[in-house]
Parts: C-alpha cells; sequence; structure tokens
C-alpha cells in the first residue's frame, strides 16, 4: 500500500496492517503520533537527551509489541502507557516518600476555627501567560514541577496538560480514580504554592 | 460553608462545569471570600502556564535516529506480510 493511501485511513486500519509487519503502516502510526510521543515525554522527563530516549524507546517497544495490543483500550492510551513505562518505572517512587508527607499537607491548609485562612491570600500578577512565559518563569516553572513525585508530575501533566479524563489518567498510570484526584488536587496546590514567592508582587518575588 | 472547604473543592473541581446546588454554595462563597477567589484565580493561573509551556519540537535527527533504528530491527516475532501470506 502507497504512503498516500496510508495516510487516508484510520487508526484501526493502520495498526491491522502494522500488526501484520507492513512496515509502511507503522511509519505511518510513528508519523501521527510522534509530536504527541515526545511532547509528552519531555512533560514527565523534563530533559531533552531522556526525551529522546524515551520517544525512541517507545517506538521500539511499540514495533515489538504491537501484536499484543488487543485494542480494548484506545491506542492512544496504550502508547501513553509505554512512555510513562519507559520514562518512570525504572525509578517511580524514588522521590515519592520524601515528598509525600509534605502533599498530603496540603490537603488541610493552616486555618483558623472558624474555617477561614490563617494567612491572606496574596493576589497574582495579572499579566497574561503568553505575555509573562519569559526565560526567568519557564525556569521556575520547570523547577517546581521537576520537584514533584513521579506518580503527581504524571497525574498533572495527564489531566492538566495532555486533558486526558480521571478514567484514562487513571488507567495509564495505574492507579484508581480516587488516587488519581487526589493526586492532582495535591500537585496543582503543590505546585501553585511552589509558584507563589516568584508571582507575587513585591517580598522578594518577580520584580 | 468554610474556606477549607472551598479549598479542598477548588483542587478537585478546577476544569468542571459547577451547576450542583453544592457548587452553587462554594460560588456564593466565592463571592464574598477574597481569599478564596484568589486562590481560585492563582490556582487557575498554575494550570494555563504549564499548558502554554513551550515544549521543544522533535528534531528531524531524533525522528532520522528512530527511523534507522526500526528499520534496523528484525520483524516481531508472529508478524507476516500480507503479501507473504497470501502466497503460502
Amino acid at each position: 500500500m502507497k504512503s498516500s493511501e496510508l495516510k487516508a485511513l484510520p487508526d484501526e486500519r493502520i495498526i491491522a496492517a502494522a500488526r501484520e509487519g507492513e512496515r509502511r503502516a507503522f511509519a505511518e502510526l510513528v508519523r501521527r503520533y510522534e509530536d504527541t510521543v515526545y511532547r509528552f515525554a519531555y512533560s514527565l522527563c523534563r530533559e531533552r537527551e531522556k526525551a529522546e530516549e524515551t520517544f525512541q524507546d517507545t517506538f521500539i517497544n511499540v514495533f515489538r509489541k504491537l501484536r499484543t495490543f488487543d485494542g480494548r483500550s484506545k491506542f492512544s492510551t496504550w502508547l501513553y502507557t509505554i512512555v510513562t513505562n519507559s520514562c518512570l518505572m525504572r525509578h517511580r517512587r524514588r522521590k515519592m516518600r520524601d515528598l509525600e508527607e509534605s502533599l498530603e499537607a496540603l490537603d488541610a491548609p493552616a486555618a483558623g476555627a472558624d474555617g477561614r485562612f490563617v494567612a491572606a491570600v496574596p493576589r497574582w500578577e495579572e499579566t497574561p501567560a503568553d505575555i509573562m512565559m519569559d526565560k526567568e518563569l519557564r525556569a521556575q516553572l520547570d523547577a517546581a514541577i521537576r520537584k514533584l513525585p513521579d506518580d503527581y508530575r504524571l497525574v498533572f501533566t495527564l489531566r492538566d496538560i495532555e486533558g486526558k479524563s480521571t478514567a484514562e489518567t487513571a488507567a495509564i498510570a495505574g492507579l484508581s480514580e480516587e488516587a488519581t484526584k487526589s493526586r492532582l488536587r495535591r500537585a496543582r496546590a503543590f505546585l501553585r504554592q511552589q509558584l507563589n514567592p516568584y508571582m507575587t508582587a513585591g517580598d522578594g518575588g518577580r520584580k | 460553608m468554610k474556606c477549607t472547604d472551598v479549598y479542598l473543592f477548588l483542587c478537585d473541581n478546577l476544569d468542571e462545569d459547577i451547576s450542583s446546588p453544592r457548587c452553587r454554595e462554594i460560588r456564593k462563597h466565592l463571592e464574598g471570600c477574597t481569599d478564596c477567589s484568589t486562590y481560585l484565580a492563582s490556582l487557575k493561573k498554575t494550570v494555563v502556564l504549564y499548558q502554554t509551556f513551550p515544549a521543544p519540537h522533535l528534531s528531524r535527527r531524533v525522528h532520522a535516529r528512530l527511523v534507522k533504528a526500526i528499520n534496523s530491527l528484525p520483524r516481531p516475532a508472529g508478524t507476516t506480510p500480507r503479501r507473504r501470506r497470501s502466497s503460502r
């Protein structure tokens, strides 16, 4: 089958052909998903070199294991799972224990008996995100998300950056939906907390 | 409705359409509580900042390296090209 014909086929037909060993079909799969895989790998790994290795490992694993894909889940879900395994599984939970307690503490911010916050919540600058995305801010964002334990960064990336549902995120991460929700809640709160000094005008934050 | 209740609710439901009775309660609280509305704004902004974080583009070099690696791999066990199978 010609490459131009392959481009017109739906994923299911391409996957079926690739499963039968059609290399052109596999090349078409790579064409369709390589940007997604690389972007997601970079979001998880936070290092270009590691993302490139993960990208390569992922597609080699897909090539080798495509026959085991049974089609019960979406192909993209299976692909995200392979990226996750390639990038994180070897050192999963490495940082979990270190930060787990402090992340759990985010569920209960300091409040008085009346349930009001003890400290006033400072207002962030109102500048649009696209204007503010300068090198310094990118470094702050990068530093904050790198501090998250792997499971938390994975859930935050899948839900808030990749836009996956809670159910799909849970399936990819190998977590229950409840655990997925609690990790997302804490990850969001943690990142906000990390960025707060920088985003708050005055008191040593952004100029 | 306390700030601490609102805090957990906001963290859980940041991107969801809120229209339940409980959500109406939350909205009412937000209208009268500067701390919670400021917190919500900063939480949403955190997510937006990461959504707009520019990811690097996949380079041709990395793509070419993958193509070369895949082409050097033997056909996975159990796969047979259609043409060859139909000739059996």
